[in-house]
């Protein structure tokens, strides 16, 4: 899996590979976002402010990755 | 069922500070959740906030103008003694805050909720809370939403600690020890207080490899890691900055009790022997070179260039052994 495959789809983000260290967070966010999204529609908030919420949160998720993995790369690379 | 894990404060304070993230900048992730707060609860203030051992400090905040506050006033310290959201209808009406100079005075908080942030293992470092002026009865989907932004929130700063943190030793990553040893040198200036620097790096680590492959070496090195895990106090921080090379940061530590927990921690290194798969055993020891400050020191490059001189001394003394001096560069 890669940056560019979260959901929704982050705006502008390099296409790197995720590695196995990292899987879990992002399997775990994407879960949390999941249900971020239904207690909002259950808060009644607009659809509008629900799906400008998430683009917000998985965008600097998706930056934080990306700054997470190239780290990682740097100490493999000692 | 008695959680232990919520009334364990030195384990509390150490699983925060593995985090790092105290005294940090400001990040994007956490300024958007806090926004987000304000918006979709529709309350002037919000913050995610971690509860270090006498005081508050604010890693995002909207309607506040402080970045900490003594731990004593906080509302977040009796959040982070459980499980559960913490929800003040009415501060006026609550005997724990009603004289609480938060209350009585600016910011004037009147009603309150908070989720506790808890790490992976299960300790409340903090909490995401949102906060009015006036009374206010939280509805549960409010509270719904506020949980979800809580985990985003931990998992935000559990996606910083594997990125800080090496996998095989549980010791900060070489970028991630400089980064803690540049907020201490900052701290140690601003307080005037002492702190050690020390390096150490396993005697013969070759050979051991060579002897027992690369997967023995690692088991040294994970060993290395948990003692160190064992006899560093909450405060204090591992960091693996080579491959058999490590440093320890000593907060609030001259250069005598830098020597006492260098002895101690060569002494649990040269005693307990390493047990491989194959039922040998791997007899590893290390070298110790101190740098204590005791005046403000120019940079983190500097001291520790003064800690790998002391190490390298500790080398050519003939390994196994601590070798201390003190810096101070005006």
């Amino acid at each position: 899996m890669k940056v560019d495959h979260l959901h929704p789809k982050p705006s502008s983000v390099v296409a790197i590979e995720i590695p196995p260290e990292l899987m879990e967070s992002v399997s775990r966010h994407q879960a949390e976002l999941a249900k971020l999204v239904v207690n909002l529609q259950a808060a009644g908030l607009p659809n509008d402010l629900i799906e400008a919420s998430v683009r917000t949160l998985v965008g600097s998720y998706a930056n934080e990755l990306t700054s997470a993995i190239l780290t990682m790369k740097d100490r493999h690379r000692g | 069922m008695v959680d232990e894990r919520l009334s364990d404060e030195d384990a509390r304070i150490s699983a925060l500070h593995r985090l790092q993230v105290l005294d940090t900048p400001v990040e994007a992730p956490f300024e958007h959740i806090v926004t987000l707060v304000r918006t979709v609860l529709k309350v002037p203030i919000a913050t995610v906030t971690l509860v270090d051992r006498e005081r508050q400090w604010f890693k995002a905040q909207r309607g506040l103008d402080q970045t900490e506050t003594p731990r004593s006033i906080s509302f977040c310290t009796h959040t982070i003694q459980q499980r559960d959201p913490l929800i003040v209808k009415d501060a006026h009406l609550d005997a724990r805050f009603r004289d609480n100079a938060l209350v009585v005075g600016p910011p004037h908080i009147r009603s309150y909720v908070g989720i506790p942030l808890q790490t992976p293992d299960g300790y409340n470092i903090g909490s995401l809370c949102a906060m009015d002026v006036v009374e206010r009865s939280f509805r549960p989907e409010d509270i719904a939403v506020l949980t979800s932004f809580a985990a985003v929130v931990c998992n935000e700063l559990e996606l910083r600690m594997i990125a800080n943190v090496d996998q095989l030793t549980g010791a900060l990553t070489r970028r991630g020890f400089i980064e803690q040893a540049e907020r201490e040198l900052e701290r140690t200036r601003r307080h005037s207080r002492p702190a050690a620097l020390v390096l150490f790096d396993l005697d013969h680590f070759k050979s051991v490899n060579d002897t027992f492959g690369h997967a023995g070496g690692d088991k040294v090195l994970q060993q290395v890691g948990m003692i160190a895990e064992m006899a560093l106090r909450p405060s204090d921080r591992l960091g693996r900055i080579g491959g058999e090379e490590f440093a320890l940061l000593l907060p609030e530590t001259d250069n005598d009790q830098a020597i006492v927990v260098a002895e101690r921690l060569r002494q649990m290194i040269a005693s307990n022997a390493v047990k491989m798969d194959d039922a040998r055993a791997a007899h590893a020891s290390a070298s110790f070179g101190i740098a204590a400050l005791e005046r403000e020191m120019g940079s983190v490059p500097a001291w520790m260039a003064a800690a790998d001189l002391m190490l390298y001394q500790a080398k050519t003394a003939g390994r196994n052994c601590v070798r201390p001096t003190t810096v101070a560069i005006p």
